[in-house]
């Protein structure tokens, strides 16, 4: 799951630059399309550096048919 | 040699203040400390900044992953309800996290909640700025860095109501990955203590 996190984080990124998000996760062993739709993207911060989060996916350049694209060429 | 001696129960009215050795009491409660309350004045006192609950939560699911420079929240928390405004929360929070980005760590900072009003950063009392504290540094290495982080904190929530302390991860710098970890093999320990005024 750790390296597959790391692939997904590089994927993302080369979809769409300084996309971020948080991903709570237990024991699954790969990235997943349930998953991905669980996650919290960033979408600011407020004064406190305390990221303002969305779990609907704001970045029309990124999908999971995408991401996993990118994931399968590293 | 003879000694004269005086009958403490006849010979003396009132009481005899602390400035002259006494206490200035007349009476105190059964079961409680002697406590100044003054430079010059006693009083009883229910406690004497006794231990007045623990609370441990261990989190035995709940991994984060975080690839943002804001801090997001996590799993690891605790929730203790302070029996008075006077008193402070000592928390101790233990936990495995780590990164798999080369020049890559996690940031982490408690969060406090008080009965719901929503989370704020606890700030460090030195200059004000939020309490952090960074996990472990991966250097140029391959695979997965994991290690051992504590975070500690003395708090004075001055509120009776329910408060939620939670652990907040970030990364340190743009492009990377990092974990906090709540799983088999890999729990994380929430624990807060009331610390009596």
């Amino acid at each position: 799951m750790i390296q597959d996190l790391e692939k997904f984080r590089i994927a993302v990124e080369t979809l769409k630059p300084n996309a971020t998000f948080s991903l709570n996760y237990n024991k699954e062993t790969e990235m997943s399309e349930a998953l991905f739709d669980t996650i919290d993207w960033v979408t600011g911060a407020d004064e406190q550096n305390t990221a303002i989060t969305t779990k609907t996916n704001p970045h029309s350049e990124i999908t999971w048919t995408k991401v996993k694209t990118e994931m399968d060429k590293l | 040699m003879a000694f004269a001696t005086i009958d403490m129960t006849k010979g003396i009215t009132g009481t005899i203040p602390v400035a002259n050795g006494g206490t200035g009491l007349a009476s105190g409660t059964t079961g409680q400390f002697l406590k100044f309350t003054g430079t010059t004045t006693l009083a009883s006192a229910a406690d004497n900044g006794k231990v007045g609950q623990v609370i441990q939560n261990v989190i035995t699911s709940g991994n984060t992953a975080a690839t943002s420079t804001t801090f997001t929240a996590t799993s690891h928390e605790v929730v203790i309800t302070p029996s008075a405004t006077s008193s402070n929360i000592f928390l101790m929070f233990s936990f495995g996290q780590g990164t798999q980005t080369n020049n890559r760590y996690a940031r982490f900072r408690f969060y406090r909640d008080i009965g719901g009003a929503g989370y704020s950063a606890l700030t460090d009392g030195v200059d004000s700025n939020p309490h952090e504290q960074g996990g472990t540094f991966k250097a140029s290495a391959s695979g997965q860095i994991t290690g051992p982080c504590t975070l500690q904190f003395y708090d004075d929530p001055a509120t009776t109501a329910q408060c939620t302390y939670k652990v907040y991860i970030s990364l340190q710098d743009t492009s990377g990955t990092v974990n906090i970890y709540g799983e088999d093999d890999n729990y994380g320990y929430a624990t807060a203590m009331e610390v009596l005024a």
